[in-house]
């Protein structure tokens, strides 16, 4: 059985998630099976139940017993997940992850375990109220570890700014300097149901060729690296996946982005001073176990 | 040195001979005992059951005697949904739904679940009196995010009275919540506030520190101990927390350990956590565990630290890696050799086994830790000890202590994963159990008959008989049989009269007699080159 891609879409209350969700449902469920999964932290169901009236045809499971915030509760969302892809087995896997989610916890947990040989982590979206973002700045703390790790930021409801756009791309570039930034008003943007960096390797190739089995992975660490010893780690394996991406604290303190696709290594200074290193692995050649002890031998 | 003693060492900052470890159970006690989530935060008898068998099993320190952010939230007018392997979860908020603040009450000690965690620390404290007892109480900004919803974040900045008028309330609760536990017999209160991870600095001092102050300053002035736990990414306001003169702050995995390690410290505070919660205790084995366990150890130090998982263990971890953390914890020895291990792991040569165990003797290896300083090891050796003199030098033992490097390669080159572990030819016969007498035998016997077998089978004679035709031979091949006969012997007699063939052999006319020895030298594997090259040699 082919791995069942798994895509985040996180942002903060009111931003416009369920509208996305919406879409997507709307465009594909003729032609695969979408299994959704909420944790709305609250209020509760509500959004559930507004997707359940579209009447197409999709599953959901609903966590409601404990949200998703916080890695204490990552178990049960484990189990329920597993039996939810045992009873209904999606084609696709999208998770509608609160505001207050850790979505690299997320990352993490459906890229171990028993959960691992049935999905990998195949795009993390972070949807932003443009209206909301520029009003409270400083809710940013809120919001930049959900932005830090996404590949795509959707910048939506640009219709209700007059300006002030570029100042939104720009603090989402400080924190994210390789995400790719979307705007939009009513989440009008298209969504890739793989994962557009396999999708692009596999571009022009015989398309009858099954593809490999892809694993994501994710390292955290708390422990500094040095920026010389993190180019070797990186210029090793790299040419080994579709992408490595993600930041890492260096001996100095400082931190950085990473942006590996095949050939290509890109490092870049970021501000940070509060995050450990988070890195995502996303191939079809290594397993978390040899890339861990790679990241290990740093030190 | 007492669980109880041993962390009050901790707090004060006193190097402790062994750092303390507190595994934080919450419904998993109902997981050891068989009952669910609800069944059991509902039930003074089961939590005190639960905990007392955590007891038993995790030796552990100190233990929280309830672990539910929802107790107090509950009584004041949330609507719980409950669930049977998670502490239930809130689901709507009173204050965001109409009721207001005045109409709220702070709970008096009969109210809800309070008599649940009240009399189940009354109970262990009688019961564990060596025990540290933690009493949990709902965090101020999480109660108070229970109460609004998350309406609070848009209010922080747009209502801050109103967030200042609830946090004041819930304050109020979590000093009343404190005073029923501290008077039950909790010996520190544990102030659970992870919410707090959702804000930045500024608003945690203007929102949270003076609000957690008050019941830490509160908790001092009865005498008792004080902790601040949080998790996720809560690293920007570690100093705040300090800031609020817990005795101790407890983070989880988000946090690096040495970063609140280096704070605390030089703010005159212990700390604790952060093994991983999910992906090594609930989802990883009993050497994932350990692994992470020895990693905290070492990071955490024997100064003010104190061994816990990073928040409410999942109801159902497997005990087993719990208890492999508990006997880490309480054997320097088995430490040790975590630490070897580890080191030596990833710069391991592996040997290659693939040939091993073809000798005429059966060795039999024993991999311990040392058998001199490990009660299982050395009983595992003594067992072999005893059995092998009965097969009269055929039966060779070896003891592979893993404290020596050799010895770990050649532990990992026969990917033996547990200590001790019995291989008898290189293969795996028993792993931790110490096998009776009887059985040890048997498994040696075994082995004793397949090599026998596989010799016999090894060898296998032939006799051609060229003749350029039948009737040539006839007599020498009757002399032939009765030879056989008369020797005993499993030889094969084959008459070979093809003109072709005999000259192959060199024979243009018969009759003539070629003796053939066979020698099976391998069966069911694919020998490797090296061993290929000596069996040619030998031609």
């Amino acid at each position: 059985m082919q791995k069942i891609p798994f895509h985040i879409i996180s942002g903060f209350l009111g931003s416009g998630k369920t509208t996305f969700l919406k879409q997507i449902i709307e465009q594909y469920s003729a032609e695969k099976k979408i299994g959704i999964i909420q944790n709305e932290f609250a209020p509760s169901n509500i959004d559930g139940a507004e997707l359940k009236k579209m009447g197409e045809d999709f599953n959901l499971l609903e966590i409601n017993n404990g949200s998703v915030f916080c890695v204490c509760l990552l178990g049960d969302f484990v189990r329920s997940l597993e039996k939810f892809i045992h009873q209904f087995h999606p084609d696709i896997l999208i998770i509608e992850a609160s505001g207050l989610s850790d979505t690299t916890s997320i990352s993490e947990v459906i890229s171990a375990g028993s959960l691992a040989e049935k999905i990998y982590l195949a795009s993390n979206w972070c949807i932003v109220d443009a209206q909301n973002f520029a009003k409270v700045g400083l809710m940013k703390q809120r919001v930049s570890h959900q932005l830090r790790m996404a590949d795509v930021v959707v910048v939506n409801k640009t219709d209700l700014v007059d300006s002030g756009l570029e100042q939104i791309e720009q603090e989402i570039r400080k924190i994210n300097p390789f995400t790719e930034i979307k705007q939009t008003s009513f989440c009008k943007i298209d969504f890739e149901l793989g994962n557009s960096a396999i999708n692009k390797f596999y571009f022009g190739e015989v398309k009858s060729m099954s593809r490999p089995d892809v694993n994501s992975m994710v390292i955290k660490s708390a422990r500094q690296v040095s920026l010389q010893s993190l180019q070797l780690f990186l210029s090793e394996w790299a040419p080994k996946a579709y992408r490595i991406k993600g930041f890492v604290k260096l001996k100095d303190n400082k931190t950085v982005a990473v942006q590996c696709t095949f050939d290509s290594v890109d490092v870049l200074d970021v501000d940070d001073a509060f995050h450990p290193t988070e890195l995502v692995a996303l191939t079809d050649r290594f397993t978390l176990r040899e890339w861990t002890r790679a990241f290990k031998e740093l030190f | 040195m007492k669980g109880l003693e041993l962390i009050k060492k901790a707090f004060a900052l006193e190097e402790v001979e062994r750092i303390p470890w507190v595994p934080f159970v919450g419904v998993h006690g109902g997981y050891l005992t068989g009952v669910d989530a609800e069944t059991y935060l509902k039930s003074t008898d089961e939590v005190v059951k639960g905990v007392s068998k955590a007891i038993e099993e995790y030796n552990p320190d100190g233990v929280p005697v309830v672990f539910d952010l929802q107790i107090e939230a509950e009584i004041l007018g949330c609507n719980l949904q409950w669930a049977p392997h998670n502490p239930p979860a809130v689901i709507t908020h009173p204050l965001a739904n109409g009721t207001s603040l005045a109409d709220l009450k702070v709970p008096e000690i009969s109210d809800g679940r309070i008599p649940v965690a009240v009399e189940a620390t009354k109970i262990l404290r009688e019961k564990h009196p060596d025990v540290a007892l933690y009493g949990l109480i709902t965090g101020p900004f999480t109660l108070a995010l229970h109460l609004m919803g998350t309406d609070i974040f848009m209010k922080l900045f747009e209502a801050p009275e109103e967030v200042n008028a609830v946090m004041e309330f819930c304050t109020k609760v979590g000093v009343k919540m404190s005073e029923y536990l501290l008077d039950a017999g909790c010996d520190i209160i544990a102030v659970v506030d992870p919410m707090t991870s959702q804000i930045d600095p500024m608003t945690f001092e203007t929102f949270v520190t003076p609000y957690c102050t008050e019941i830490f300053d509160f908790v001092r002035k009865k005498e008792k101990l004080s902790s601040f736990f949080v998790c996720g990414h809560a690293q920007q306001n570690i100093e705040a927390m300090c800031n609020c003169k817990p005795d101790n702050v407890s983070i989880d995995e988000n946090i690096p350990l040495d970063f609140v390690k280096e704070i605390a410290l030089k703010k005159g505070i212990s700390f604790g956590g952060n093994m991983k919660l999910t992906v090594v205790l609930l989802m990883g084995n009993e050497d994932d565990s350990r692994e992470n366990a020895m990693e905290c150890l070492d990071m955490g130090g024997k100064k003010g630290f104190i061994l816990a998982p990073g928040c409410d263990l999942p109801m159902d971890t497997p005990p087993a890696n719990i208890k492999a953390v508990s006997d880490l914890v309480h054997d320097p020895y088995k430490q040790d050799v975590v630490r070897a291990l580890e080191k030596k792991e990833s710069t391991l040569e592996i040997f290659n086994m693939k040939d091993y165990g073809q000798a005429d003797k059966v060795i039999v290896d024993i991999i311990t830790l040392d058998s001199e300083s490990c009660a299982p090891c050395q009983y595992m050796v003594e067992a072999v000890k005893k059995v092998a003199p009965q097969f009269e030098g055929v039966v060779e033992w070896r003891e592979h202590a893993i404290k020596k490097m050799d010895a770990v390669t050649f532990m990992s080159s026969l990917m033996v994963k547990n200590i001790p572990t019995i291989c008898i030819d290189g293969k795996i016969a028993f792993v931790s159990q110490i096998p009776p007498k009887s059985e040890l035998v048997a498994a040696i016997q075994k082995r004793i008959n397949a090599k026998l077998k596989l010799k016999i089978q090894q060898r296998k004679s032939k006799i051609l008989l060229l003749c350029s035709e039948e009737a040539e031979c006839t007599g020498i091949k009757q002399n032939i049989h009765r030879a056989i006969t008369e020797l005993g012997k499993d030889i094969e007699v084959k008459v070979i009269s093809d003109k072709e063939k005999m000259a192959k052999y060199g024979v243009a006319k018969g009759p003539a007699v070629v003796t053939v020895n066979y020698k099976l030298k391998s069966e069911g594997i694919e020998p490797s080159l090296d061993v290929m090259k000596e069996w040619i040699k030998e031609l």
